[in-house]
């Protein structure tokens, strides 16, 4: 018995995995976060697999980074005559980068 | 004309010029391009995929399966029905074969056997062999019957 290999597009939302809108019954979701995704499903034989392609998790991330290193460029004084080189509001700004990192972690396609 | 069908799906090929058209006239078929031999048209415009719960040809798919639409048709237990042209399942099933068996080990049948259909105690699945039109004999060289005894 001889089998392919199948990829489509497809999205996953709670669990469930759709291509075009119509549900695969028992793909495999490949470990990825929880938040609703798109991906591809292969379908191998007689299983099929769903991966999540995580662009938005990415952007997200790049952005995070962008900040973090304009965070760092503004706040990251060259010399203070002895006192504090770092802006008033630095480690604050870290901090709320931080927790938005977290948050990013927790809802990870 | 060579013949094969290989769990349901009945694949042709022509030996000389007119074996279509021989192949037409004697069974009342018609046939399609399909790959480097022919096939029925239904069968030739079979997705190589299932998805469970959706249409598959005339029926609903029972497992995901990419493939040749040959083990597609396997692992859903569907075979070609010849009579009505569409796909039926396996286990509904109810036809008989009369199969004439040679000393060499072949079967002789008068029309096209009926994959799926039972023989004795078991199902013929798949086979291949050879049409002879001027003796109006399909011989059955190769086949997989499976046993329903067991």
């Amino acid at each position: 018995m001889s089998s392919k290999t199948k990829v489509f597009k497809a999205t996953c939302s709670g669990g469930v995995v759709k291509i075009d809108g119509v549900e695969l019954p028992g793909a495999v979701i490949l470990p990825a976060g929880q938040a609703d995704s798109q991906g591809a499903v292969l379908i191998s034989g007689g299983d099929a697999f769903y991966v999540a392609v995580p662009t938005d998790t990415l952007a997200q991330l790049i952005g995070l980074v962008a900040q973090l290193a304009q965070t760092v460029s503004a706040g990251v004084l060259p010399s203070n005559g002895g006192g504090s080189i770092t802006s008033g509001t630095f480690a604050a700004d870290l901090l709320q980068l931080k927790t938005q990192l977290d948050q990013l972690k927790e809802r990870m396609q | 004309m060579k013949f094969a069908c290989e769990h349901g799906f009945y694949t042709f090929e022509a030996e000389s010029m007119d074996d279509t058209a021989y192949f037409q006239a004697n069974t009342g078929l018609a046939l399609t391009r399909y790959g480097a031999g022919l096939t029925f048209p239904f069968l030739a415009a079979l997705p190589d995929f299932s998805i469970k719960g959706q249409p598959y040809g005339n029926l609903t798919a029972t497992v995901n399966y990419a493939g040749h639409p040959a083990d597609v048709m396997r692992a859903n237990g569907f075979v070609f029905d010849v009579e009505k042209l569409q796909l039926v399942k396996l286990a509904e099933m109810t036809k008989t074969l009369k199969l004439y068996p040679q000393q060499n080990g072949a079967y002789i049948a008068l029309e096209l056997p009926q994959s799926g259909a039972r023989y004795n105690q078991a199902r013929l699945l798949s086979f291949a062999g050879v049409a002879r039109f001027g003796n109006q004999q399909f011989i059955v060289r190769t086949y997989e019957f499976q046993n329903e005894s067991i």
